[in-house]
């Protein structure tokens, strides 16, 4: 039994390299495709955040744009010398009463003394006026720039408390001939810009609030809570990044800031919105994403699973066929695997393990033909009817007291069996088949008398050679069995000579008898083994089984005439036994 | 084979299971989802209630919960307690009858609730201490210092003890308003009224010219004398209350069992009334949002 | 080797003077809106005085404060080493000025002034542009000086101007402070001005004709000056006052703008027109360049280095010039 060698295991190595390579290529799909599509989300989420500051951000500026030209509307109704007529008094009166939002308007001189106020009295002194800042700032932009105050308590006016936003413009008006800049003043109440902030929505909390100038706040949507610390908003992100985009964490969730100019009021609207509302579709993608990543993962495991199976199952049969072959059965066959690669192997294989049982069945048959051949040879040596008739010839030779002959017949018959045996050996010398068959001859001429009579003419070369035993006796008894008792009267010559011609040892037994009818001759040598012919085709296919097919018998004959059997046989046989 | 085939098999439901997994949109609170947080009160006027409920509304928000109000009557409180359902409760009822009852009702139907001002252990309140203190500090030290009160309640004990350190070896003097000043006023420099009578007690004196105008009143607000007094400097500083953030405070603790800080109340002088920071403090009334 | 080392050591010492001669500079320019073509002229004289050294960069706003804060936003993060920006909304230009800040690159504001408060807070901001206030002083020296050659001006002899006014745009710098200085310069010129009528044209020619033709069926033969905020309305005035018979048979009326336009010149020829101002692209586009170049590589600012001067640390006031026609002599000054 040959070793069995270990070595790695084709279906582990296809295995892994399968789900390896589709690993590695969804892991660099994942890698490459996932954070730029995650982004490009993330982009588009944070740009629709953009726009709707955008447009938030708009809206108010419409808003505040409106209220300048409120403004600008109250200062064409202004003359340019208040204090010469007062009939704009009742206009600027109507202008506050259309207008709703307006909490008060007021002009005012470079001291700070009111010309007119829609709220009537004052309730402190001028001198209280021109200390506020929206007077200063508005003098100081001299009537180009409306000035935006942040929210506060106006208490200028006897008649009220008002929570505003003061909007204030310089205005040049002449006195005594002198130009001169005063302020024009117009309250709006704070909840109709808190109104328009607090409505912006961003995500479920996201929000909007405004900032001014100095990054402090305008309006918030919790303004109510900051104002009384239940909440604060971190305003540095606002003062670092002034305007435009940027990221901050906040509450410890990741959060988009989007501030934006709001024109002509030094203000700004600052969006904040939270990544993982406003990219929900982001969040659901990646889910998705990954889920893709372990289901295509998981199904390439499958597929590979089969993959490998599929191709191996064939080999995996294959081994186990041979496998059984080698354990003895030799009926074991492939049945055909689906590859072609594979078919190609498995049909090839049937047919080695085809020809290889028809081999054997060829030996085995071969075999037993030998054995057969050589029991039959074994037989021929105990013809009992030859031995019985010898037998009867001594004892009739001793009766009439002829024992010169008596012992002549025995010791022949002796020598005969002697060699017959020859030790149980297949092959003897070529001297010792001459002696053999001399030896029945002997004892043949004893009994037939001169009925024949015979010659043997052995080169002395041909003599140590081997040839297998008993073939020229059997050729002889069947000379004298058949060419004898037709000649009636007639002396039958036979004559057997061996001699050597080239590489071939040869035999010849020849007579001069009746010969063999031709349709006879030519299936004498052929005819399935019966009782007929035993002798001839048993030492042609003995000497054939031996030597091979090239030797054996070659008869010829005439009938009549006579008869000539060839029987040749390698000279060189080698030493077997 | 078999074996192979059950094992892909296998992997294919799970696939499926994971991408029915994956696709299931993600889910958002729905209005069902809501918690109400119901606000109990006997009166639902006054600009205390008012800015109470809107501290109450915003915490509600912050919360994503919804807030209702109720106004009971002792009258129809027993029918009024049968239509309640929610989740939470806040109770600002004066009444002590009806709020026992009230309180009552939802110990028996398992609704969390919170008390503001009167009630018992858990109340949500003013600190009283603190804000005391608050006030008495920026009172100049030099300054001799009288301090008055009316009833000595629970509230004004607590004020006097966080006063304690300012008000000297001098006592708490109690009046009455309609009686006569007492003596060691005149000789007063400063005044810690502690109550809202005895602030306007102190302040109707010194417009009858009975007190002079230099003395420095510090006292605790009333509805009426709050801005006026202020600005005319007839009241040198007010401890303002915070109903806002009591009922933020009430709103929270109801509803999540989170205490915050019992506010201290803020201080107001004429300088800071009008600052956009307490313009709720000190004009609850006008709509700021 | 030694001399190997020598000339490596030789050329280490040449490479900064080198490299101190011609260092690369990027230059941004902002426009508020390039369809403005004074505008367009001031960046055209930018663009021509730009030379290899410098790469510039210029964006168009479009009249929008959004588009242009997006851009200063670009500028910034290539980074530019200086920024000439013609913000669309003075208020706004706070948040450029704080942003540059922030980067620390200086800019150059141009032709629409930020607020004061503004500028100072950045070292780095400055601001090169036409003193409207001179250039309505020029306008009222302008109808002064007609006054005073021409007495038979005043039509009712009571020494007062009676003006008609059309104004540019209401709250625009350049409106309001053209208006207010002509004005002034008509009383400091002791000609106590007398306003008959003021009306808003938006700079346009056309709307400057419609008022005007308005004015002229109201107050007729009262008015005896027009005074126009820019040239377009002038022309769109004088056009009116053709179509009401001034300009033939000897009946006149002085007019002045602001701009000295092409078309101006043309009236100035035909006597229509008495007087412009300049307003001078050129100089403000040179100006600016010049500032912005000595800001990018880091020079000391020193009014020997520059066309006009540098005051009060930040600004640079091209001044207008006054434009008339004498015959003969065509147009002085210019």
């Amino acid at each position: 039994m040959t070793n069995k060698s270990r070595g790695y295991s084709l279906y582990i190595i296809l295995l892994v390299s399968f789900i390896v390579v589709a690993f590695t290529v969804l892991l660099f799909l994942f890698v490459t495709l996932g954070p730029r599509v995650s982004s490009l989300m993330r982009q588009n989420a944070v740009d629709r955040i953009r726009e709707t500051v955008q447009q938030s951000a708009s809206g108010f500026t419409q808003y505040t744009d409106s209220l300048q030209s409120t403004m600008q509307f109250a200062l064409s109704i202004l003359p340019d010398d208040p204090e010469a007529d007062d009939s704009w008094h009742e206009k600027m009166g109507f202008l506050k009463v259309s207008m709703p939002e307006i909490s008060a308007i007021a002009v005012f001189d470079e001291e700070g003394t009111p010309f007119y106020t829609t709220a009537g009295q004052l309730r402190g002194s001028q001198m209280e006026v021109n200390q506020e800042d929206w007077f200063l700032r508005a003098r100081e932009r001299e009537g180009i720039i409306t000035y935006f105050s942040p929210p506060h308590v106006q208490s200028l006016f006897d008649s009220q408390y008002a929570y505003v936003i003061t909007l204030s413009r310089g205005i040049r008006y002449i006195q005594e001939g002198q130009q001169r800049l005063g302020v024009l003043m117009m309250d709006i109440y704070y909840t109709q810009f808190s109104r328009l902030v607090n409505r912006v929505k961003l995500g479920d909390s996201g929000y909007a609030f405004v900032v001014g100038p100095d990054d402090s706040i305008i309006t918030h949507p919790r303004m109510s809570q900051i104002d009384l610390n239940l909440f604060n908003e971190d305003l540095r992100p606002v003062a670092d990044t002034i305007i435009g985009l940027s990221d901050a964490k906040k509450g410890g969730r990741d959060s988009v800031y989007v501030i934006h100019s709001l024109d002509r009021t030094r203000w700004r609207l600052v969006g904040i919105a939270f990544v993982d509302e406003i990219s929900q579709l982001q969040t659901s993608f990646r889910r998705m994403f990954v889920v893709a990543l372990i289901s295509a993962a998981l199904l390439a495991a499958g597929i590979a699973l089969v993959l490998t199976r599929l191709i191996m199952r064939p080999l995996t049969v294959l081994g186990a066929t041979m496998l059984k072959v080698q354990h003895g059965d030799l009926n074991a066959t492939m049945r055909e695997g689906g590859f072609n690669e594979i078919r190609v192997i498995s049909d090839t294989f049937n047919d080695m393990l085809y020809q290889l049982r028809e081999l054997m069945d060829q030996i085995v048959q071969e075999q037993e033909k030998k054995r057969l051949h050589e029991l039959n040879a074994l037989q021929a040596q105990i013809n009992p009817h030859f031995l019985y008739n010898t037998l009867d010839s001594i004892i009739w030779m001793e009766e009439r007291g002829k024992s010169q002959e008596s012992i002549r017949m025995v010791s022949a018959l002796a020598k005969l069996f002697r060699i017959s045996i020859s030790k149980g050996r297949n092959e003897i010398t070529v001297r010792e088949e001459l002696e053999h068959v001399t030896n029945y001859l002997i004892i043949q001429k004893m009994r037939f008398k001169e009925k024949f009579v015979y010659t043997i003419d052995a080169k002395e070369d041909a003599l140590p050679l081997r040839t297998v035993k008993l073939i020229l006796q059997p050729l002889a008894e069947n000379v004298l069995n058949h060419a004898i008792d037709e000649t009636l009267g007639e002396q039958l010559h036979l004559r057997i000579t061996a001699y050597t011609e080239g590489d071939d040892l040869v035999f010849t037994v020849g007579d001069d008898g009746v010969g063999i009818p031709e349709e006879k001759l030519a299936t004498l040598l052929t005819a399935p083994s019966g009782q007929s012919g035993i002798g001839l085709r048993n030492v042609h296919e003995r000497i054939q089984l031996t030597y091979g097919r090239r030797y054996g018998l070659h008869i010829q004959s005439a009938e009549d005439e006579g008869t000539l059997i060839t029987i040749r046989l390698p000279k060189y046989t080698g030493g077997k036994a | 084979m078999k074996r192979t085939v059950a094992i892909a098999l296998t992997l294919l439901v799970i696939v499926a299971l994971m991408v029915l997994w994956g696709a299931e949109p993600i889910q958002r609170s729905t209005v069902a989802d809501e918690k109400i947080l119901l606000l109990l009160t006997n009166n639902d006027t006054g600009w205390f209630f008012l800015q109470l409920r809107e501290g109450a509304q915003a915490a509600c928000q912050n919360q994503g919960a919804l807030l209702r109000t109720l106004v009971i009557s002792s009258d129809s409180l027993p029918a009024q307690l049968g239509s309640i359902s929610a989740d939470a409760a806040l109770v600002f009822v004066s009444q002590e009858e009806d709020r026992a009852m009230v309180q009552h009702f939802l110990q028996e139907n398992a609704i969390p609730y919170r008390m503001i001002l009167d009630g018992d252990e858990g109340t949500i309140h003013m600190d009283e201490r603190g804000g005391a203190m608050q006030l008495a500090r920026i009172i100049p030290s030099n300054h001799t210092l009288v301090s008055v009160y009316t009833d000595e309640d629970a509230a004004v004990s607590e004020r006097m003890l966080g006063a304690l350190d300012y008000m000297g070896d001098r006592a708490p003097v109690k009046v009455t308003p309609g009686e006569t000043l007492p003596a060691s006023l005149h000789f007063a420099r400063a005044c810690l009224a502690l109550d809202a009578e005895a602030t306007r007690y102190i302040v109707d004196a010194k417009e009858r010219g009975l007190l002079p105008a230099s003395l420095l009143l510090f006292g605790y607000d009333t509805v009426e004398t709050r801005v006026k007094d202020l600005e005319s400097g007839t009241v040198y500083a007010m401890l303002m209350p915070e109903p806002y953030t009591l009922g933020y405070n009430g709103a929270l603790a109801s509803m999540t069992g989170q205490m915050r800080p019992s506010p201290l109340g803020r201080v107001i002088t004429k300088r800071t009334m009008f600052l956009s920071r307490n313009v709720r403090l000190v004009f609850p009334l006008i709509q700021t949002d | 080797m030694k001399r190997l080392i020598a000339i490596l050591l030789l050329l280490l010492l040449l490479a900064p003077g080198a490299m101190a001669q011609e260092k690369p500079i990027t230059i941004g320019v902002l426009i508020y809106n390039t369809a403005d073509t004074f505008m367009l002229s001031i960046a055209q004289e930018i663009r021509s005085q730009a030379d290899e050294s410098m790469t510039l960069l210029v964006r168009n706003g479009a009249n929008s404060q959004d588009v242009q804060m997006r851009q200063v936003e670009e500028m910034i993060a290539k980074p530019v080493d200086a920024l000439i920006v013609n913000p669309v909304d003075r208020t706004a230009a706070l948040f450029i000025i704080r942003l540059c800040q922030k980067a620390d690159i200086p800019v150059v504001f141009i032709n629409r002034e930020p607020l004061r408060e503004d500028m100072e807070l950045y070292d780095k901001a400055y601001y090169v542009g036409t003193q409207p206030r001179q250039q309505g002083q020029i306008c009222g020296e302008l109808v002064a000086e007609y006054f005073k050659n021409h007495p038979s001006a005043d039509k009712n002899g009571d020494g007062r101007v009676q003006y008609v006014l059309l104004k540019g745009e209401p709250g625009h710098q350049d409106a309001e402070e053209r208006t207010t200085y002509s004005v002034a310069a008509l009383e400091d010129a002791g000609l106590k001005p007398d306003k008959l009528a003021e009306e808003d044209g938006g700079w346009e020619k056309g709307r400057g004709q419609q008022i005007m033709a308005a004015f002229l069926s109201e107050y007729g033969d009262r008015i005896e000056a027009v005074i126009c905020n820019n040239d377009d309305m002038a022309l769109g005035a004088i056009d009116a006052l053709k179509a009401a018979g001034y300009f033939s048979g000897g009946r006149v009326m002085p007019v002045v703008g602001v701009d000295a336009t092409a078309p101006a010149r043309e009236a100035l020829k035909q006597g229509t027109l008495i007087g412009t101002v300049l307003n001078d692209a050129v100089g403000q586009g040179a100006a600016s360049l010049q500032l912005a170049r000595l800001l990018a590589r880091g020079e000391e600012i020193v009014n020997s280095a520059l066309r006009y001067p540098l005051q009060e640390n930040r600004f640079i006031w091209v001044p207008g010039q006054k434009v008339v026609y004498e015959a003969q002599k065509g147009f002085p000054g210019v």
